[in-house]
Formats: structure tokens, sequence, C-alpha cells
């Protein structure tokens, strides 16, 4: 076949696009247990960090407008842990749990993952903003840091959102 | 890589032929992910395997590719190469994986990787282009490491290297005391500043090394001249 033909140059992608999909489609195959599997454990291992002695178990049915929640877990009798997810400056976002007591007061704050500007968005991450969301309460909100307004604004619609499921409860 | 480039021995290619201090390539990641060797080490394996396996690939798809087109097919073959590096180090070193966060996903426009596709491997054999993968991407994680050791020591005091399938400490040492490491290594500022310095020490080393050739050519040819003038 000529060289230069359209016919060629589109077979020649076309062969091309279809051997990458499943090559990608085997290692997919093959990496996506584990991935899933490690995120699973990583979960559970951060909603230990919050509740040490808890039993939690997944809530499934709930209605959140902002779409920021993706995950709710309640530990018996001690609180409810929400899993959100928000856009700060980094756009492929962060992840991040916030816990309530069944007091109203915060049980704890801890990210799972970001990639947030280090020394500017990671400040969020500090044990000194840390410690200040988690001496909040239902009736308060998430404070906002200089700079790093991007990503504490994040934070403070997810802990809205969250609040917001909390007490509609 | 060039035959002259070739006869020179490994550590004078690593300075000589080296893509980030010497043609300036692959920047943006050099400077986003050196904090420490584990990074520098994780994303400089990561580059050498997708340098070796897409000049591999274009080397053996270059006979069948019609210049017009041969721009997606590279980027085709990169970026395939990418995804499935991604995939691997998510499942494998999930603690790499976030510390490099998109930077994996940007070597496909890495110039060193198109950069060799184009310039080396699409005219040579296989195991040329396999060889010039391999050189190429141990320059850049020279390169990476140079950069990473001295931000990681000025920027936290501290030597370490972890595993990055299990995130276990393998090593830590303090070497500068705490209350003197200098943070400002940690931020971008400090990249570009460690990066400055060590372009200029390797530009230096460059034009020393011309000079000398250009002195030894110029003492040779006022050799000849002098034989010439004896005869």
């Amino acid at each position: 076949m000529n060289k230069q033909s359209t016919i060629y140059k589109v077979l020649l992608l076309g062969v091309l696009c279809a051997f990458c999909g499943l090559l990608l489609s085997g290692v997919n195959g093959l990496t996506a247990p584990i991935i899933e599997e490690a995120a699973i454990q990583k979960e559970k291992a951060n909603l230990v960090l919050i509740y040490p002695d808890a039993e939690f178990k997944e809530v499934k049915d709930y209605d959140d407008p902002t779409g920021l929640i993706t995950g709710i877990y309640t530990a018996e009798g001690l609180g409810t842990v929400y899993k959100i997810h928000n856009v700060g400056y980094n756009s492929n976002g962060f992840t991040f749990l916030l816990a309530f007591n069944n007091d109203g007061t915060v049980g704890g704050f801890q990210v799972l993952e970001h990639g947030e500007t280090d020394g500017f968005g990671s400040r969020c991450f500090d044990e000194e903003y840390v410690s200040s969301v988690e001496s909040l309460t239902t009736s308060d909100s998430a404070p906002l840091l200089s700079g790093a307004t991007l990503t504490s604004t994040a934070i403070k619609q997810g802990y809205d959102a969250a609040k917001a499921l909390f007490t509609a409860k | 890589m060039s035959e002259n480039n070739e006869k020179k021995g490994f550590f004078s290619e690593m300075i000589f032929n080296n893509p980030v201090f010497g043609l300036y390539l692959g920047i943006c990641s050099t400077l986003a992910i050196t904090t420490s060797l584990n990074n520098a080490i994780g994303m400089g394996v990561a580059v050498i395997v997708v340098l070796v396996l897409s000049n591999i690939a274009v080397s053996l798809i270059a006979p069948l590719t019609p210049d017009e087109i041969h721009i997606p097919v590279y980027i085709v073959i990169i970026a395939t190469l990418v995804t499935l590096v991604g995939m691997l180090m998510q499942a494998y070193t999930p603690e790499l994986f976030s510390a490099l966060g998109a930077f994996i996903d940007l070597i496909v426009v890495n110039c060193i990787i198109l950069g060799r596709a184009e310039a080396y491997a699409c005219k040579n054999g296989v195991a040329a282009s396999a060889r010039d993968g391999l050189m190429m991407g141990l320059s850049y994680t020279f390169s990476l490491l140079a950069m990473s050791l001295i931000r990681q020591l000025l920027g936290t005091g501290i030597l370490s290297f972890s595993n990055p399938m299990s995130g276990n400490e393998i090593f830590s040492i303090r070497l500068i005391p705490q209350g003197f490491e200098i943070p400002v290594f940690k931020t971008q500022t400090g990249a570009f500043l460690t990066f400055a310095v060590l372009a200029a020490a390797v530009a230096a080393i460059k034009l020393n090394s011309e000079a000398k050739e250009k002195a030894k050519a110029l003492e040779a040819a006022k050799a000849k001249k002098k034989e010439a003038a004896k005869a």
C-alpha cells in the first residue's frame, strides 16, 4: 500500500490506537483491583485515626446538593465521619475526612490526599490549621487562611456541606 | 547522541550531554518534584522506563510512518507508556505516586522524550535508540538527584530515603542541626536558585573544557607550522 495514501495513514493510526488501547486495558485489569484495595485500606486506616476503637458503617443513602461529600461513615455511639472532595488551587482537588461527634463538636479533620502548593495551600493541612478546625462545632464555620485562600475556602465549603447533612439528621 | 559524544566517558556524558543543565529540557518537572531523594529516584526511574521503551517503539515504527503523521504516532506511543507507568506506580508504589502527583502524567509532554524520538530514535536502530534512551534517562535522573540532594539537605537538614513500595524508611541522617535549615529550599524559589547554580556550574565546566580543547588545537597547529617551516 502507498505510504502517502490517506487510507494507509488512517489504518496505521487506527491499528496503533487499538493496540495501545488493548495494552492499557490489560494493565488496567491487572492494577485496578490492587489500587481499589489500597484505597479501602487507606480509608479504614484514616477512619481509625479519628475514632481509634470505633466500629464503622458506611451510609449509602444521603442527599448532598453540593456534590462535595463522597462518603459517609458512622462510628457507633461516637459520631459521623464525612469524606469530602473539593478543588482548591490544584485542579485535581484534594480529599479529606471531617468528623462530627454526636454532641455537635468536630471529632477530627484528616487529609487523605492533596496536591496543594507546598508552603501555601498545604498549610491548611499543618497542625496549626487542623487543630483550629478540630476546636469548632456545628454552629461555627471553618476558618479561612491568608495565603491559602483557595484551599481554605474549599475546606470551608466541605465543612458547611458536612455540617448541613449532620444537622439535618 | 552524536558519535563524538558516544566516544566520551559515562560521567562526561552526564555533564556534557545533560538534558536538564546542558540543553534546558524537562525543567518544569525538575523544579517541581526535587524536594526529596525519593521523588527524584521515582521520577528518574519512570522517565528512564518511558524513554527507553518509547525510543525502542519509535525506532521500530519509524520506517512505517509517513512524515505527516509522525508526531501523532509518537505521542500515542509516549502517552500509552506514561499511562502504563502511572498505573503500575499507583498500584505498587502508591506513596511515591501520591508524592509525584500530576507530574507522572506530565511525562507525556516532557521535551526530552519527544525530543529524543524526533532527533535520534526515528533515524537509528533499536539497540542504539535503547542506549540513547537509557543514557538520556540516566542524565535526567542524575540532574534530579543533584537538585534533590541539595534541596532536601538545605531545606530539611536531613538526608533520607524510604522504600517506595511500603513507605518504610530505609535511612535518615540529620546533617544540619535543627534550627539551621533553610526552608526556602523546599519551595519553588529554592528550586530556581539550586537550578541556576547547577546550570552555571555545568556551563562553566563546558566552557573550561572547550577553552582547553581550543588551546590544544592552537598548540598543535603552531607545532605543525613550525615543522613545516623547518622542512
